[in-house]
């Protein structure tokens, strides 16, 4: 079991890593290389940056949106997930010591208290569930649902419990059972990261505004399709 | 009818409303001809030429990858608000054409269907869309609620298009735009120059009668500053709102004028294909350039406004700028050059935001300040400004009949509920669309209120000096 523990937490932890970044990376390239490609297409090339950056930047940091937008409950439950998951992993005292080690550096100065990440851990899979039971509750996101949002949404809630309980002297399976699980679903949701809606991680500044930038048409894409499609560029109506 | 009675009737109304609509006709509106063909491959043919020509790819590629489904869309939308049916949730809606998106242009989708077994869009997703894409006005509310920033109105707008491409247009738009582009008359009204010029001529006398002062319509006059292109509709049913925008170029010196190559400033091609809003800006375009024109001038109208903005987009010979009426009176009452009296308009009054000037925050303010100059007694529907309500005529709904029931019951209840909230005697609606639309509304609604353009009421408060 050891061993296992082991594979996971080294060389398939680091292959789902590599995929992770290089995954994001790809997304945020072709992202870029896309808005960059419309924009130069585009003839039109006035586009309300203030307005789409700070739109951007209302969601990215949605402290205002927590008390004005809709659905507050789902957006409360989603915010604190937000935080979870990118706090806690990043900054638990564990992780960082395996960093370190990893590394060959000392990186325990910004760990959290052990208290902060317990707790943090426990709202982060109430979070979690809190939004599983919201979506299928909910009259307008259950029919939007895919399989993905429930899964990734699961994925977290063991990710974080499995976390938790594994060291935990009241933990009914053995640590190393519970470690592998832990592992392996933390290496599988980095390996998911690239396909599914978690690669909002990397593009979503660019996605926030390609809207206004799928707007500036080229000038003559109208006449273009035209021409592909009817061998002509001016046809009657 | 009191307000609660008023509002049982139509609860009634909307509960039987979706089954009668769908009773009808295979879609919810008229076609020219049935399309031919294997429609599915044509629709295919037609989403990978657009992919290919247009900006769209990058966008809805990513919007595709990263939809959070969290339906907040929906809580945004006025049509979902009044019937609560999935297929009305934006971020569903906008899933149609994703999906066809993903499982044809995806190598995710190409390997998910090998594996799943998927066959792909068939002739029945084609027809839920070409449904679905017109129960969308295309205000855009829901982009401004949408954490990821998906924009459902640049969705529909391409589904339409594409929809288009294999001959799936609503009628109504598509004669209109046939006579406006390839027709005699060259506008959607079909009113010809010698019927334009009469009505011109009569608009004259009237300001005359008014104003005892002689007051032009100048036509064809090169080298004048403004070219203008309202609604071309306004010529057979606003005649107030076009004496309004004379009389206040006539008190601001303005110079402007109507081109007779050229006087519609409606554009369909907005609402339903790229191709058609390129043709009809070039048409702007042109006869502006002929008359050796400095702006394009726009009556009071949202979509005849946002269309000429892409001009911009369609100019490749330099920019010429837009400015829309309500832009030039806030100027030039700013600079003091338009006068108008305080005490003349008394009624209560509330203003309804064109969705196409107002989503992106550009014409706001701008009109209110005009409205307070003269109107004590103003006041704003909740929400108003950048989150308003589309009128329920949006995306060139309010052109089709066929979706009359759709348009009062469903698209147009939240509008009629705020603006009976307002408890005004008087709506300014500056868009042809709106206006038609909000005055379908008030009759429907039996509302105690008329709805007015904004020059009709700068054209009472107006000062005209001899």
């Amino acid at each position: 079991m050891e061993a296992w523990l082991m594979f996971l937490r080294g060389p398939l932890f680091r292959f789902a890593l590599v995929v992770a970044v290089l995954g994001l990376m790809r997304e945020l390239a072709l992202g870029l290389w896309g808005a960059a490609a419309a924009y130069r297409q585009a003839n039109d090339k006035n586009l309300p940056w203030k307005q789409m950056a700070a739109a951007a930047a209302d969601w990215m940091f949605p402290v205002r949106k927590l008390f004005t937008a809709q659905r507050k409950a789902h957006g409360f439950l989603s915010f604190i997930l937000h935080v979870g998951v990118i706090v806690v992993p990043l900054l638990l005292l564990d992780h960082l010591l395996l960093w370190g080690r990893g590394l060959g550096l000392d990186l325990r100065f910004p760990a959290l208290p052990d208290s902060l990440a317990d707790g943090l851990t426990l709202i982060t899979v109430a979070a979690a569930i809190g939004l599983i039971v919201s979506r299928a509750g909910s009259k307008i996101a259950r029919p939007l649902s895919h399989f993905s949002d429930y899964f990734l949404l699961l994925l977290i809630a063991v990710i974080f419990s499995t976390g938790f309980i594994a060291s935990r002297p009241w933990n009914p399976a053995s640590y190393q059972a519970t470690m592998i699980v832990h592992v392996l679903a933390g290496d599988l949701a980095l390996l998911l990261t690239p396909f599914t809606k978690l690669a909002h991680i990397a593009i979503f500044p660019v996605l926030r505004f390609s809207g206004e930038l799928a707007w500036k048409f080229p000038a003559r894409a109208g006449e273009r399709v035209a021409l592909a499609l009817d061998g002509k560029e001016v046809r009657p109506i | 009818m009191d307000t609660e009675t008023a509002k049982k009737v139509v609860e009634e109304k909307i509960r039987i409303a979706p089954a009668e609509i769908e009773k009808k006709k295979q879609y919810a509106y008229y076609l020219d001809a049935q399309p031919k063909g294997d429609l599915v491959g044509r629709f295919l043919e037609a989403f990978a030429a657009v992919l290919e020509h247009t900006n769209y790819r990058f966008a809805i590629d990513m919007m595709s990858k990263v939809s959070t489904h969290c339906g907040r869309c929906a809580t945004a939308c006025p049509v979902y608000q009044v019937t609560g049916e999935d297929r009305d949730i934006p971020c569903n809606r906008s899933g149609l054409l994703l999906d066809v998106y993903r499982r044809h242009f995806t190598l995710n989708g190409w390997l998910k269907a090998k594996v799943l077994g998927d066959g792909g869009i068939t002739e029945g997703d084609i027809d839920r869309m070409a449904d679905d894409f017109y129960r969308c006005t295309a205000c855009r509310r829901c982009n401004i609620f949408c954490p990821m920033g998906v924009d459902h109105g640049l969705i529909t707008h391409l589904g339409r298009y594409i929809l288009s491409e294999i001959g799936i247009i609503p009628k109504a738009l598509l004669v209109a735009t046939r006579e406006q582009i390839d027709g005699f008359t060259g506008n959607t009204s079909a009113i010809p120059v010698p019927a334009l010029k009469d009505t011109l001529e009569f608009l004259e006398e009237e300001l005359m009668e008014k104003f005892n002062v002689p007051i032009k319509f100048p036509i064809d006059q090169e080298g004048a500053e403004y070219v203008f292109f309202p609604a071309v509709s306004d010529y057979l049913l606003e005649a107030d709102t076009l004496m309004g925008n004379a009389a206040v170029m006539h008190a601001t010196r303005g110079s402007w004028t109507i081109g007779t190559l050229d006087y519609d400033g409606i554009n369909y091609g907005l609402f339903y294909s790229d191709y058609v809003l390129g043709r009809v800006v070039r048409m702007e375009l042109t006869q502006t350039r002929k008359l050796k024109g400095k702006k394009i001038f726009v009556g009071e109208c949202g979509h005849a406004t946002r269309s000429a903005w892409f001009g911009a987009t369609y100019n490749e010979n330099g920019n010429l700028p837009v400015v829309n009426c309500m832009e030039y009176a806030y100027e030039q009452l700013r600079a003091g050059k338009l006068k108008l009296r305080p005490d003349v308009v008394t009624e209560k009054i509330t203003y309804h935001d064109p969705c196409n000037i107002a989503r992106a925050g550009k014409i706001v303010h701008q009109p209110r300040e005009v409205i307070k100059s003269f109107c004590k007694n103003f006041i704003d529907m909740v929400p108003n400004g950048r989150l308003n309500y589309c009128c329920g005529g949006g995306g060139g709904t309010v052109s089709i009949d066929e979706l009359h029931e759709f348009r009062m019951m469903i698209a147009g209840k939240k509008k009629a509920d705020q603006m009976r909230e307002t408890g005004a005697e008087l709506v300014i609606t500056p868009c042809a669309n709106c206006k038609k639309q909000v005055e379908e509304l008030i009759a429907f609604y039996e509302l105690p209120m008329q709805k007015t353009g904004l020059h009709d009421q700068i054209l009472r408060a107006i000062v005209i000096e001899g």
